[in-house]
């Protein structure tokens, strides 16, 4: 039996941008279930747990940082990794160390390939180039 | 303490990370895309319509940040005073229709449904063409971003006070009071209209502004289930006389 890609639950508000991360994901063999507010990703995320959680800082609404004090308060989702892909710098986003990222990306200062080598080496250690 | 200008400046600068991003993504998988197609030996399998949205998303976005770089500059000149930058009679309806024709393809990057509803005849309002067009299309691509999948629609109708022009959306969020502490905050937080948009909101301080220039203050108003923001001109009266 095939294995099944790892799921990715990508919250970004702009359709643009989330339509270029699915499709450099799916390219890399994964597959990214996208929302674009705090809310529909919680219940996305209640629907199927993903391997991996991929957040934009800034959302219409409640901000990523709330999604994330709501996604961590539930006990199965608590070891679930977080990456944060922003257009906020990592010094400028006020992100509480307890929340526990696996990763931060200032979307300027990456490309695509550089984001789906960063979701290998957090998903697949062993295996990252 | 920064001015007005500083602070859409920045606003500004906030919000054009999103289309070079947009367009730097597209690019990178243009490349990506050619590149596996030149690998397969069977020409057929060329996947060209993907390639062709890929350069469509290059050439909508980039002409949308093209306009909101034009609206800043613009309502910096207005601001100061330029020449050749008076009021005049202009005719609302014809510039309603180049708008909405301008934003059509964003709509549709975005998959959103855009509506144009002008009701009725009107003649000559007291404007700048060049800046009502800059401010009624800054403000459309706000909105289609924000809106995102729903729908989208340019009003030109009467009030009581004159002839209102504005852009609507099923988008909730939008009110006087977000407007009027928006206004204050932008340029020093990111997301000064946070209940209606995730970006810096750019396109809609540059609207504003420039509304604000030809004493068109931007208010929000309701047309049916839709919200969104308006601004209302005087007709040209000496026009209509003629």
């Amino acid at each position: 039996m095939a294995k099944r890609p790892p799921s990715i639950l990508l919250i970004e508000p702009d359709r643009l941008l989330a339509r270029g991360y699915v499709e450099a994901l799916v390219q890399a063999g994964y597959d990214p279930q996208w929302s674009n507010d705090a809310q529909t990703a919680i219940l996305a995320a209640d629907k199927k747990t993903p391997k991996l959680v991929i957040v934009e800082l800034q959302l219409a609404g409640h901000s990523g940082v709330e999604f994330l004090y709501e996604f961590r308060s539930y006990p199965e989702w608590q070891k679930v990794p977080v990456l944060v892909l922003s257009g906020v710098p990592r010094e400028e986003s006020g992100m509480p160390g307890e929340l526990d990222l696996a990763g931060f990306l200032y979307k300027p200062q990456i490309s695509l390939r550089k984001l789906v080598t960063t979701v290998g080496r957090i998903l697949e250690p062993a295996h990252a180039r | 303490m920064a001015t007005d200008s500083d602070r859409l400046l920045v606003t500004l600068a906030e919000q054009l990370k999103v289309p070079w991003l947009q367009v730097a993504h597209a690019t990178e998988l243009t490349r990506q895309n050619l590149l596996e197609a030149a690998a397969v030996e069977d020409e057929t399998r060329t996947d060209l319509t993907t390639v062709q949205q890929l350069f469509g998303t290059i050439d909508v976005v980039s002409q949308a940040a093209l306009q909101l770089i034009d609206g800043y500059l613009l309502s910096t000149q207005l601001n100061f005073g330029a020449a050749g930058l008076e009021l005049e009679p202009v005719s609302v309806s014809s510039t309603m229709y180049d708008v909405a024709q301008r934003l059509d393809g964003y709509a549709k990057v975005y998959d959103c449904e855009l509506e144009l509803a002008v009701q009725g005849r009107f003649g000559p309002i007291m404007a700048n063409r060049r800046a009502l067009d800059a401010a009624l299309s800054n403000l459309g691509y706000s909105f289609i971003e924000a809106a995102q999948n729903t729908t989208v629609r340019l009003v030109l109708r009467r009030n009581k006070h004159g002839i209102s022009t504005g852009i609507f959306s099923t988008v909730d969020g939008l009110s006087n009071d977000l407007l009027k502490r928006a206004r204050k905050l932008y340029g020093y937080a990111r997301q000064p209209l946070s209940g209606f948009t995730a970006s810096s909101g750019a396109g809609v301080f540059v609207a504003d502004s420039l509304m604000n220039s030809m004493d068109g203050r931007l208010r929000t108003s309701r047309q049916g289930a839709l919200t969104g923001l308006a601004a209302t001109f005087v007709p040209s009266r000496q026009l209509s006389l003629v």
